[in-house]
């Protein structure tokens, strides 16, 4: 083990994401070899999962440290609504997947954040289904960061 | 062969990439479908995409800009298979697999600049040069043998008639026109119409006749009389208490366009109904969305255009 927090965390993060890398390779493998597609739905969920959380939020959800800041906790007794309107994509995100977070807490971030109404939250049918909804709502915001670094760009000739 | 089908129209904003995505994916519940977005603000493309892979597609340059590029550039060559995205909806969601017979060829913001270049590019004798920069993609997909790979092949047109649209309108059979009822986008029809026939078309027949490109060098993807297939009205408004069900501007327009253009307009209309931009904005066609106000009439509304194109007009 390293001593340095900071290197330790460095080289984590880089073995995580040579992890995802080797778990997606599998997946691809499985799709081709015509697995099981109930094994193939879990197993896309659990990649997507993955590849959507912060290592160090995963570490800390594992090893279920109780100084983590853990904006779950945090959406339930803390966060004002000044403070849910100003959660980042990447803490919302965490959010999200949390599944201690109650369909009320994911209910405020849609609202708060998001600028839903309470007509349209209230018929989302279930809470998996607001998860994907916030999930598609965050996919539509790094959108617009996708489509500035593109259209800043220089062309190539 | 495969059916190859341009969607467009001068004007923005009428429902070109939404029309483009629910045609597409109803026909690929049965066929293999390539739909290839001509369009530089990549609007079709971000939508099946989703921003992350598009945005790998536009800087690893696997897009239909190279096709256009490897006319302007030495240092760039005619791309393969490599600018094709398999089964996008399920590269962006790995938990749906509704579309495995769905191809995209992305576009990316480039092309705008990309297709300013072709403009003033010449290579070789003139006449040969204007007739290649308008057959580049019917090349590109007799390369890729998109005639044997797919049964249908959709093109999202942009609000233009340029160059790059002029090479979708070369390599398709029949062109769709969706139109908001009203006077300016319907003047558009008109004067889009003859600029098919009387310009496009004939153009490259005389570039064609001109350059003397010999049977063996025309590509096979090359259609010389680009047929229209049908006139779509989008959008139309409702009043939920006149007769039509549509305002009295978009009914009178509607019935215009009817006597002007007969049967080329489509019988079952597009209504502005809630439920087809929410689900685009979910990155679905609304018979997959999920959207709580894509109520089962939004979805039978789309599934009726969708279904009187693809049975009588392409």
């Amino acid at each position: 083990m390293k001593n340095s927090t900071a290197e330790t965390s460095s080289c984590d993060h880089s073995a995580f994401k040579k992890l995802l890398k080797i778990l997606k390779l599998n997946f691809e493998y499985l799709e081709r070899a015509n697995a099981d597609q109930n094994l193939l739905a879990v197993y896309g969920t659990l990649l997507e999962y993955l590849g959507n959380i912060k290592y160090q939020d995963l570490i800390n959800f594992l090893s279920r440290k109780q100084d983590r800041t853990l904006f779950g906790q945090q959406l339930r007794t803390e966060l004002s609504e000044q403070e849910i309107s100003r959660l980042s994509l990447d803490d919302i995100n965490s959010i999200i997947h949390d599944r201690e977070n109650t369909r009320k807490d994911l209910e405020r971030i849609a609202i708060l954040r998001f600028g839903m109404t309470k007509g349209e939250t209230s018929k989302i049918k279930n809470k998996e289904i607001l998860i994907e909804r916030l999930q598609a709502l965050i996919d539509n915001e790094r959108t617009h960061e996708s489509i500035s670094r593109q259209a800043g760009k220089n062309q190539t000739t | 062969m495969a059916k190859k089908v341009s969607i467009i129209n001068f004007k923005g904003g009428v429902g070109k990439t939404t029309l483009s995505l629910h045609l597409s994916t109803y026909l690929a519940r049965e066929n293999r479908v390539l739909v290839i977005d001509v369009d530089h603000q990549s609007s079709l493309s971000i939508v099946m995409l989703g921003g992350k892979l598009w945005e790998r597609c536009s800087n690893d340059r696997e897009t239909i800009n190279r096709i256009f590029e490897s006319f302007c550039n030495r240092n760039v060559q005619m791309p393969g298979h490599e600018i094709i995205s398999s089964n996008p909806f399920h590269a962006r969601s790995r938990r749906y697999d509704y579309y495995p017979n769905l191809d995209l060829v992305p576009a990316q913001f480039e092309l705008d600049d990309t297709e300013i270049e072709l403009a003033s590019t010449t290579i070789g004798g003139p006449t040969l040069s204007e007739w290649e920069k308008r057959t580049l993609l019917a090349s590109w997909l007799d390369a890729v043998d998109a005639d044997e790979n797919y049964d249908y092949i959709i093109y999202d047109c942009p609000p233009a008639t340029k160059l790059v649209s002029q090479n979708a309108l070369a390599a398709s059979d029949c062109f769709i026109i969706p139109v908001i009822p009203d006077e300016m986008s319907t003047r558009g029809v008109t004067h889009f119409l003859n600029l098919v026939r009387n310009k496009i078309d004939a153009k490259l027949k005389f570039l064609h006749d001109a350059a003397s490109i010999s049977v063996q060098d025309t590509p096979k993807s090359y259609v010389a009389d680009t047929k229209a297939a049908c006139i779509v009205p989008f959008m139309a408004k409702t009043a939920g208490a006149a007769h039509s069900g549509l305002t009295n501007l978009h009914t009178r327009k509607i019935r215009e366009l009817r006597r002007q253009w007969g049967d080329l307009v489509l019988k079952p209309i597009v209504k502005n109904l809630s439920g087809v931009p929410e689900s685009i904005d979910l990155g679905w066609p609304v018979w997959h969305s999920g959207a709580p106000n894509a109520s089962q009439d939004v979805i039978n509304m789309m599934k009726s255009v969708c279904r009187e194109i693809t049975e009588n007009r392409i």
